[in-house]
């Protein structure tokens, strides 16, 4: 054997330990400073502009003047209010869905799980909008049953934050409600308890972690929800809108910034409770038997009809936003009509062309920014890593006004080197690339914990660098999670609303922000017809991009056979 | 253009390793020679897969030096030490084919592209998958990725050979096969070879040299027969294959009692040594005319086990068992009462630590 060959070694290699930490924190710091920036930057200017006095003195009086104000207490108790019991009616509505799928034998399980999730493609406020053309002053309801419901107000955000927030706290759930240890039952069920006793004393007990997992998720969701709010709060001032009144309307950034902090506090939160309990959730024992419910009408039966008036709720709330867009005027004249799809407003069909760019790019910007996050994450060793991750999962805890606010702040500011961005589509995405960075963030995690790590290890012995090991090992075996968070980003980007209502400038609007100026300004067709075509958008890629990984693989599995 | 002194080919010394400041490995002196096949044997959580993760590269040590050819490797990168390593699960590159994988080294390397497909054609060819190179891992058994893996390994000519567990996820009957094989290729390679089990069967198989390690500390080191047979300590002589142990007493003269009767050892007995082993299968039943080291003993338990029956005995408050081979004639029933000899010659002194 060779020994001269290994004579060039030592000497590279003690060269390359004194460098290995200088690397690591390069890498490290790589990572942090994006996330410095786009979230930390707008963030603690907020903070500053709430406790900044025009004479540069720094002080609570905001805090103070606003906690007096009778119209704030309102408007906090309003918040809290409805925040609250949407929370609770989400969450029990969400859990006797998962429940009826995961623990009994209805029929067509698909199609109810389908139907659930149907509300994640749509544009947030497409509820609210629904809501509207079905309760609303014109109404479908009170048009031909000739009652006078004002649906406006507390009901109407009630209603509608409950329809937004039912896919999320039920994923929550039915992961929790999955994991059921059939032996635990069969236990119960020796012992002589009953079905609504082995309910209380097995089920329950089991799914607690998943539940307050759902309210505290729930209750995240609903309390920075905006474009609900707006659409069928009515008088009904929530925290959400009045930042928006605040900044948009009286250009009250100080107030603004007030607001943001005071919404920013529960919402973290609820976010650090959800993270903790979710490090709690047992996790189901290797032996566990996996429970089969058995068929019983005497439940299956209620259940079918529960399921059945839920999927309507949802199905009809999203359809009427639908069929009204192909109505000449919805609901007095039902005839079928185009016009419409024209979208005579300012912006018009460029505002689509605005969110497919904006989104496509976020997701290609958002898929290389969490990777690298996660990646680097993965296998720091060091201190830097916990600073890391704590930022990389920060923004779930910062609503999208409190963001899209910070942004404005932050980098509507000439002595900034990067005040270029300020205005363009590029800010936009980046924007929604760092207010939904966590989740991204948590796919790719889970995507490279997937990758077992002798892989890489067996990359180095056979001679591959850190570079070559990324590039052919794990990047090729984590293009799965690459795929799956430039799928979320582009669907969340097409219809996100909140953080990007403060940073839109009249030439480059994103459609779903559209959609919210067409309705306040009561062109409530064109809105649901805008809306109509943002789902439509959505599906198309989805299904265009699929076809293509589809073709790639096909071509690929070709190749490697010939 | 080999090496002239073959002796300390790759050398620890004072290799220590520790993990949440728990030891994991410490003061490892090991000398492996070139072309040798050593064994590192010990039960899980003994530091062996640390050691061999050091020799690698993927960790590093906290104190010591790993030298190679004379050469000071402790802190070299895996990637620069062309050591080829085997993992137990397989570790194959599940997206590329066994040719792309058996390629993968000679890849990093920048080996010409004629080059690669004349070794990995090479290569497959001596773990006998040529028809297999278009296919991707999970289209193989485990046998054969792990036959793929060793490929891998060898593809870029390594100076050292690695297997951590290679073949502990693989049924018996494949194990037995491949561990052969192994074995055949080392020795027709000549490469420096170093496997990790916690078989002692398997390390017998495969290796020139074990290395039994406890507690990250090696116990012994030996030929399969030293080990076996001349046991160091008591773990050592539990650990590969069974052993009775037995308290004895210093008697009058310098002697060893067991159970108040003179036991007859071959060698000097040390100062401290207050324990004797004595494998099963060396336990002979006593025919009467034995002079020395001949002891009543009453059967506890009787197992049939085909070819043998084992018996687990007592002999006074001391339990041992013995293996009888093709006495389908003697009934040993539970209280069954008789005599053991003891030969001298297979009596072990133990030290214990």
């Amino acid at each position: 054997m060779n020994i001269e060959r290994f004579a060039l070694a030592a000497p590279v290699l003690v060269r390359w330990r004194l460098s290995k930490g200088q690397a690591e924190i390069l890498v490290a710091v790589a990572a942090i400073l994006p996330l410095a920036l786009f979230v930390l930057y707008p963030l603690w200017t907020i903070l500053r502009e709430s406790v900044l006095l025009p004479d540069g003195r720094w002080s609570m009086d905001y805090y103070v003047r606003y906690i007096h104000d009778r119209h704030f207490r309102v408007t906090l108790f309003n918040t809290l209010n409805v925040s609250i019991w949407a929370t609770l009616a989400t969450t029990a509505i969400a859990f006797g869905y998962a429940y009826a799928l995961r623990r009994t034998r209805v029929p067509g399980k698909m199609l109810w799980h389908s139907v659930m999730l149907l509300p994640l493609f749509a544009p947030s406020l497409i509820q609210a909008l629904g809501v509207q053309f079905i309760l609303g002053r014109n109404g479908i309801v009170n048009r031909y049953l000739g009652t006078d419901i004002d649906i406006y107000g507390f009901w109407g955000i009630l209603l509608a934050n409950v329809l937004y927030g039912l896919p999320h706290a039920y994923l929550v759930l039915s992961v929790s409600l999955g994991a059921a240890d059939a032996r635990l039952y069969e236990a119960a069920k020796l012992l002589g308890a009953g079905g609504f006793k082995r309910f209380l004393s097995v089920t329950l007990p089991t799914a607690r972690y998943g539940i307050l997992s759902a309210v505290f998720l729930g209750f995240a969701i609903n309390i920075s929800e905006f474009g609900n709010p707006m659409v069928v709060g009515g008088d009904y001032n929530v925290l959400a809108t009045e930042i928006y009144n605040q900044v948009a309307g009286q250009a009250n950034f100080h107030l603004g910034a007030v607001i943001g902090v005071l919404l920013l506090f529960p919402v973290l939160l609820s976010v650090a409770a959800e993270k903790w309990i979710g490090r709690r959730q047992a996790t189901i024992s290797s032996q566990a038997t996996p429970y089969r419910p058995v068929r019983d009408w005497r439940i299956d039966g209620p259940m079918l009809f529960f399921l059945g008036t839920v999927a309507l709720a949802i199905v009809a709330v999203v359809g009427v936003v639908v069929i009204a867009s192909f109505t000449k005027l919805w609901p007095y004249n039902l005839g079928f009509t185009l016009n419409h799809y024209a979208l005579d407003v300012p912006g018009g069909y460029g505002a689509l062309w605005v969110s497919l760019k904006m989104s496509l790019a976020a997701a290609a910007i958002g898929m290389v920014v969490a990777t690298f996050a996660a990646m680097v994450v993965h296998k720091l060793s060091s201190r830097l890593r916990q600073v890391l991750y704590l930022l990389s999962v920060v923004p779930a805890a910062v609503p999208g006004m409190v963001l899209g606010l910070g942004y404005v702040l932050a980098f509507n500011n000439p002595s900034l080197p990067i005040y270029w961005l300020y205005g363009t589509v590029a800010l936009l995405s980046l924007c929604t690339v760092y207010h939904y960075h966590a989740q991204a963030f948590l796919i790719a995690t889970t995507g490279l914990k997937q990758v077992d790590s002798r892989l890489q290890e067996a990359s180095y012995t056979l001679g591959g660098g850190t570079l070559h090991t990324v590039r052919h090992v794990t990047l090729p075996l984590i293009r799965p999670a690459m795929a799956s968070i430039g799928m979320f980003y582009f669907m969340h980007s097409m219809v996100t609303i909140s953080a990007l209502i403060f940073l839109v400038s009249p030439e480059e609007t994103p459609a779903a922000v559209s959609i919210l100026l067409l309705n306040d300004a009561g062109n409530w067709p064109q809105a649901a017809a805008f809306a109509t075509i943002i789902m439509l958008t959505i599906v198309a890629v989805m299904l265009a991009a699929k076809s293509l990984a589809w073709g790639a693989a096909a071509l690929r599995g070709q190749h490697s056979r010939s | 253009m080999t090496n002239p002194d073959n002796a300390d080919f790759l050398s620890l010394s004072g290799i220590g390793k520790s993990f949440n400041n728990v030891f994991a490995v410490r003061d490892v002196d090991l000398t492996i020679g070139n072309g040798e096949s050593v064994c590192f044997l010990g039960p899980s959580g003994c530091g062996k897969t640390t050691l061999l993760r050091l020799i690698a590269g993927l960790e590093t040590p906290d104190t010591g030096r790993v030298t190679l050819g004379g050469q000071d490797i402790t802190h070299a990168l895996p990637q620069s030490r062309n050591f080829g390593m085997v993992f137990q699960s397989y570790s194959l590159f599940p997206h590329l084919t066994v040719g792309k994988n058996v390629a993968y080294g000679l890849g990093c390397r920048k080996w010409a592209r004629a080059e690669i497909r004349s070794r990995v054609q090479e290569m497959l060819e001596l773990v006998h998958l040529v028809d297999h190179i278009d296919k991707l891992p999970h289209q193989l058994s485990g046998g054969q990725q792990q036959r793929v893996a060793i490929a891998r390994a060898l593809a870029a000519q390594p100076h050292v050979l690695l297997l951590d567990e290679p073949f502990s996820a693989l049924d018996a009957k494949v194990r037995a096969q491949l561990r052969a094989d192994m074995r055949d290729l080392q020795t027709r390679l000549g490469i420096t070879t170093i496997l990790v089990t916690h078989d002692q069967e398997e390390a017998m198989t495969v290796a020139d040299r074990i290395v039994v390690m406890k507690g990250g500390r090696i116990e012994q080191i030996g030929s399969g027969p030293e080990v076996y047979h001349r046991p160091k300590t008591a773990f050592v002589a539990g650990f590969v294959g069974d052993m009775n142990l037995l308290r004895v007493q210093r008697g009058g003269c310098g002697g060893l009692m067991l159970a108040g009767r003179p036991l007859a050892v071959h060698g000097i007995v040390a100062g401290d040594c207050v324990q004797v082993g004595i494998r099963p299968e060396a336990v002979a039943l006593a025919v009467g005319d034995e002079a020395q080291n001949s002891f009543p003993v009453t059967v506890v338990k009787s197992q049939f086990m085909g070819k043998q029956t084992r018996l687990e005995i007592a002999l006074d408050d001391q339990f041992l068992s013995l293996e009888l081979y093709g006495r389908r004639d003697i009934a040993m029933p539970p209280g069954h009462r008789f005599a053991i000899f003891l030969p001298p010659q297979e009596i072990r002194l133990l030290n214990e630590h």
